[in-house]
């Protein structure tokens, strides 16, 4: 289980992350969401021993990261941008993440070249944006981490690729019981993947719970006729007589209220992650502002 | 898995080695065009001379190549996307930290033993030359690299790890220059003494005073280690190793965001901020000052650009106007103000200021050293006698009274410079221009000692006769035998008892001399000439002088 707990870091007068606290569980696929500016990445470097915070603290089933090369070794990450030595072939990265990594697995190497099918000696900085991000996986994977931490890991690859890359980090989890965390804005493929959602806001966490606890605990509700009262409602938008309302609450609670109601037509419907992540932010100001330009 | 910390990690070091090669093969093949250059004479004693003088030119190499390497080595912690990469891997920073140590002594040492052994086999005859040049180029690197290293983790960019390692290692130039463009002038007679700021700047002093002298001339102590130089290296070595540790200190805490900034340290850059806009106002004044006569105007045009040009480069914006960034102008300038206030009013007594002859152990007045107990004292009354009451300015003096320390001189007037080395190491200088009659006849008075006319000659008069000469001043050689020769000396005492043989003509009235002893004599192996001025006061030797038949054949009179 990797914890943040009460996290704060501040660059010069920005606070970027205001009493940061979060858990991925062992074995999750964790998505973090967030938008823009919301701490994803700094929190992601906290997670990964990188920045170190004014105060609060990181850990790994209990020990601290930063500075901890033991539980580092054991943590394996793909950045947003990824970054290798300058004139670094795959092969020579190889040799350094060999010697780095513990528990590097050059058989795993060997027949992941079948899948990336990257040049074994060409400079990697030579290679396109998707084959420098299909050579971070190439590496990464191999250092057999217990929790794979990933920011944006399919931004740049093709839709095969994103299905392979997906399906590889899958595999692992299911043969390893790898823990991943996912920070992507890709919503619909982190809702494919993933089974525990962190929403993020200026440097805090708002909403933590597991996908289903979330899907279930938020629906969205069409009828027509009266809104009910008694709900709490998110967010409320009105098509000729059909409402469509966001609620909080089960589906069967939701849909014994309503029922009682008696409204000509309704229905309830799951929330897909990207409406819950539109409605939840909304009501923290971040909502979609219908600006005609 | 062990532990990692403060232990060399292999995969880096490779990597360090392989991946910044070309630096330390450049080095490798300057240092074997150095052998080449150097051992290109077939006389192994002038091979060796050579050898060891090139050692003068290792501070120049060694403070450039200190910073490359520590700019190579240390120059991931500048881009985010590196250093956040390097530092997610399972090292600990003091493993980062000792492996890129590593490999820079490493790009150093290796060359250097190379070098050493290439020296050992041509210069077997010298045997410790080689392990002088080795424990010479190692000393001092390590100093430079430690600097550079210390100076990189500072600053969270390659252009402000190049400044502030500049500003470092020529940061007591720099501030010799500044305090005799603001503060000197505030205290008159006052000398900064440029060798206790020179002792600062390692490269300067390093290259002046490397640990051991050749001497081609004599072939039985080819090599002597100066224990001054050795002391400096020594010092040198040591303060390498303690910046070494503080910057594994700051690396320690580094905040790794700070990559791409100007400073990483925060409070550096108040430090910074200072020294910048005080280095740009004394330059500005010092260039345009000069032009108009304005000094002040300038200094304040070079401090105000200095401050926000600086508090542009520490915030990376041009967006600097702010209430707090004119609180700090406020402090500067008041700070610079207070200190400018403070040196003119003096409460430490600067200008007033004259040593007990206890505390002095050598004195050097207008460029004559003497460590003899009785002249110091002399040179001491001379200097109370020339300090001005506290209560009358110069210009309140009559003129023949002027003590003047400004370029002004009259026709008559004597420039004293008086250089204090103290017990305690420390030095002191003070400097006056005097046209009282009084003043420079104590002076004259002094500089007549004959360790000041004769110098060393006087205690080998009797030996040193032998191959004496005395030249006529025409290229005439004219000797003198040995009872000539011992009279000479008596009438020279004559004239140094009197106070009259001062070498210095302006001590004479601006008088010249009217003759001039050339004296040759042979020290061992070697001929050393000596020269002493007779000037018309010099009675006693110019009529001794007259007596003799080649006066009368050399002038015709």
């Amino acid at each position: 289980m990797l914890e943040l707990k009460n996290i704060t870091k501040t660059f010069g007068d920005f606070k970027a992350l205001d009493n940061l606290s979060m858990t991925v569980p062992k074995g999750a696929v964790y998505g973090l969401v967030g938008p823009n500016g919301a701490g994803k990445s700094t929190a992601i470097r906290h997670m990964l021993g990188i920045y170190r915070p004014d105060s609060g603290s990181v850990t790994l089933e209990g020990m601290e990261v930063y500075e901890n090369p033991v539980v580092k070794a054991r943590m394996g990450s793909i950045p947003d941008e990824v970054f290798f030595y300058p004139s670094a072939t795959l092969e020579e990265m190889r040799r350094f993440y060999r010697g780095i990594y513990p528990k590097f697995d050059d058989a795993l190497f060997e027949r992941l070249y079948e899948v990336f099918q990257l040049p074994r000696k060409g400079q990697i900085r030579r290679f396109s944006k998707g084959m420098q991000k299909q050579a971070a996986f190439h590496l990464t994977l191999c250092t057999r981490p217990d929790i794979l931490i990933l920011d944006e890991p399919v931004d740049g690859l093709d839709p095969v690729m994103r299905r392979q890359v997906m399906s590889l980090i899958l595999s692992d989890v299911a043969q390893r019981e790898t823990t991943v965390l996912i920070s992507s804005h890709n919503l619909r493929e982190l809702e494919d993947v993933c089974d525990h959602v962190g929403i993020m806001d200026r440097g805090k966490m708002l909403l933590e719970r597991s996908l289903a606890d979330m899907q279930g605990s938020t629906v969205k509700l069409q009828l027509v006729g009266e809104t009910p009262e008694n709900l709490n409602i998110l967010h409320e938008s009105v098509s000729g007589r059909l409402r469509t309302l966001v609620v909080r609450g089960t589906a069967q609670e939701v849909t014994e209220r309503v029922a009682a109601t008696k409204p000509a037509y309704f229905d309830v419907l799951p929330l897909s992650l990207e409406e819950i992540f539109i409605y939840e932010l909304g009501g923290v100001d971040y909502e979609v502002k219908n600006i005609i330009l | 898995m062990k532990s990692r910390t403060l232990s060399c990690e292999q995969t880096v070091l490779v990597k360090d080695i392989t991946r910044f090669a070309p630096s330390w093969i450049l080095y490798s093949i300057f240092l074997l065009l150095m052998v080449m250059v150097t051992g290109s004479s077939d006389d192994v004693w002038i091979t060796a001379s050579i050898r060891g003088t090139t050692a003068f030119s290792l501070a120049i190499i060694n403070i450039i190549y200190g910073l490359i390497n520590a700019q190579l080595l240390f120059g991931d912690l500048f881009q985010s996307r590196m250093t956040n990469a390097l530092h997610a891997l399972p090292l600990r920073r003091e493993g980062w930290f000792v492996t890129h140590l590593a490999s820079g002594t490493l790009f150093a040492l290796v060359p250097n033993l190379a070098y050493t052994l290439v020296m050992m086999l041509s210069c077997g005859e010298i045997p410790n030359l080689p392990w002088l040049w080795l424990l010479t180029a190692m000393g001092q690197y390590l100093f430079f690299f430690g600097l550079g290293i210390f100076c990189m983790v500072c600053v969270g960019s390659r252009f402000a790890g190049v400044v502030v390692y500049g500003l470092v290692n020529f940061g007591s130039l720099l501030v010799l220059w500044m305090m005799e463009e603001l503060y000197v002038p505030l205290l008159p007679s006052v000398l900064l003494v440029e060798n206790n700021f020179l002792r600062f700047c390692p490269v300067v002093w390093a290259t002046m005073n490397i640990p051991y002298e050749m001497n081609i001339g004599k072939m039985e102590q080819l090599v002597t280690v100066s224990p001054e130089g050795m002391t400096y290296l020594g010092i040198l070595a040591a303060l390498g190793l303690v910046l070494l540790v503080l910057g594994l200190l700051l690396y320690r805490v580094r905040q790794l965001e700070s990559a791409g900034d100007f400073l990483a340290v925060p409070w550096l850059k108040p430090v910074f901020l200072v020294m910048y806009s005080l280095m740009l106002g004394v330059g500005c004044q010092w260039i345009l000052g000069g032009l108009t006569g304005s000094d002040w105007i300038y200094l304040i045009i070079g401090l105000l650009i200095g401050y926000f040009t600086g508090q542009m480069l520490l915030m990376r914006t041009t967006r600097i106007l702010t209430k707090k960034t004119f609180m700090g102008l406020a402090v500067l300038l008041g700070g610079l103000g207070l200190s400018l206030w403070i040196t003119w009013l003096d409460p430490l007594g600067i200008k007033a200021w004259v040593p007990e002859p206890e505390q002095v152990s050598k004195i050097s007045l207008n460029y004559q050293e003497t460590d003899d107990p009785k002249i110091i004292e002399q040179i001491i009354n001379l200097h109370s006698d020339l300090v001005i009451p506290e209560d009358v300015t110069v210009y309140e003096l009559d003129p023949e009274d002027w003590v003047l320390v400004t370029d002004y001189e009259r026709v008559n007037a004597v420039s004293i410079l008086i250089e204090y080395t103290m017990k305690d190491g420390s030095q002191a200088g003070r400097y006056y221009v005097t046209s009282n009659g009084t003043h420079i006849a104590a002076l004259r008075k002094i500089l007549s000692h004959p360790d000041f006319v004769i110098g060393d000659l006087l205690d080998i008069w009797d030996e040193a006769w032998i191959h004496t000469t005395v030249e006529d001043g025409e290229g005439k050689d004219i000797y003198l035998s040995r009872e000539k020769w011992a009279e000479l000396k008596e009438v020279l005492l004559k004239d140094c008892e009197a106070g009259t043989m001062a070498q210095s003509y302006n001590v004479h009235n601006n008088m010249s001399p009217v003759y001039w002893l050339h004296i040759q004599y042979r020290e061992g192996e070697h001929y050393i000439w000596y020269n002493i001025n007779v000037f018309p006061d010099s009675e006693n030797t110019l009529s001794w002088l007259k007596q003799q038949s080649f006066y009368e054949e050399y002038t015709g009179k």
